[in-house]
């Protein structure tokens, strides 16, 4: 999983937006709102964390059942895959 | 083809248009010298399919114009710290409030109101399209000749004071709310550039401006009471002592 480049991720008002800039903006308009979750995701992708290290990591970090994590983690990777947001594997 | 330089947020325009009204409704704005930041114009092909897009007559191509030539600017200027925003911005003393929300939601009827309540002491920075400028930890708001149908619009800059959201209600109610919670509305209002490099500038500087700027969020009527709810939060002042005194007029 590899965010292509062009997306960048922006913080206003507290939350975080990713927009496309360059070349990504020929295939995708407007913005993604992430929840806090999908925002610690969108880092980990972006440090190149795979997902089941991802999931670790937001089961240290929150209160969270590693079932629930990896549901979550699920959901939202596959919502930034629709957007278009990673390079094809 | 006239040309001319105008100045707006501090940006200094070298415009180019076809219609001489289209000139004349910039006059407020236009300066001397040779200087320039950035060119405005718009191609014969692009305002073609803008006056067939929204069907202007041939008296209004130059209002077509008119609209055609803010893109470019607002394309340009994040780059310069400044962005477009869609709201009424006024000044009360030496506060500046900018209302803001989706269009015939009323915030014109409620400037129209504070005017009437309150006199000159409101100053009308521009009723549609100002332009908002996060520099140097400092966020000021700037007429430009972009004003909506109204045109209510002056060449002036103040200091940003409030951002109010204006929402229609039963009730007049007013209440301080955190960005965070009606950004959806804000980024709405911003103009949003095609162009990346601006579009990350322009949310760099909502989020400095949501930084510093409190937001409000009104629920109003058409009421004097309207008007005695959104002053006196947002200047801290007290309605009944700083509104005009009718003389001998009936009162409801």
């Amino acid at each position: 999983m590899k965010i292509k480049e062009g997306f960048v991720m922006r913080e206003v008002a507290g939350q975080a937006l990713v927009v496309a800039t360059g070349k990504a903006s020929q295939s995708f308009n407007g913005m993604i709102k992430l929840n806090s979750t999908a925002k610690d995701i969108w880092n980990l992708i972006s440090e190149g964390k795979l997902e089941s290290e991802i999931i670790s990591a937001l089961c240290e970090k929150y209160d969270v059942t590693e079932q629930k994590a990896t549901a979550d983690t699920s959901a939202i990777i596959e919502k930034m895959r629709s957007a278009g947001v990673f390079e094809d594997e | 083809m006239y040309e001319f330089i105008i100045e707006v947020a501090g940006v200094r325009v070298l415009m180019k248009c076809r219609y001489e009204k289209t000139m004349q409704y910039m006059s407020d704005y236009i300066v001397s010298g040779e200087s320039f930041d950035i060119v405005s114009s718009v191609s014969d092909d692009e305002l073609a399919s803008m006056i067939n897009e929204v069907g202007a007559s041939e008296r209004n191509h130059y209002l077509v114009e008119i609209t055609a030539l803010y893109r470019p600017i607002a394309e340009a200027i994040p780059m310069r710290d400044c962005f477009v925003f869609h709201g009424a911005a006024i000044g009360y003393r030496d506060k500046a409030i900018l209302f803001t929300a989706p269009s015939g939601t009323g915030k014109t009827t409620h400037i129209s109101l504070w005017k009437k309540h309150l006199g000159e002491d409101v100053v009308i920075i521009n009723g549609d399209k100002p332009i908002i400028t996060a520099k140097n930890d400092k966020t000021t708001i700037h007429g430009t000749p972009w004003s909506g149908k109204e045109r209510w619009q002056n060449n002036i800059s103040s200091e940003l004071s409030a951002i109010c959201l204006v929402m229609r209600g039963t009730e007049n109610k007013i209440e301080r709310v955190e960005s965070g919670e009606i950004l959806q509305e804000l980024i709405y209002q911003t103009y949003v550039p095609k162009d990346s490099l601006s579009l990350v500038r322009t949310l760099e500087l909502l989020d400095a401006v949501l930084s510093k700027v409190p937001v409000y969020r009104l629920y109003c009527d058409i009421s004097k009471e309207a008007v005695k709810c959104s002053f006196e939060c947002l200047t801290g002042l007290d309605f009944e002592k700083e509104r005009i005194k009718e003389n001998n007029s009936y009162e409801d």
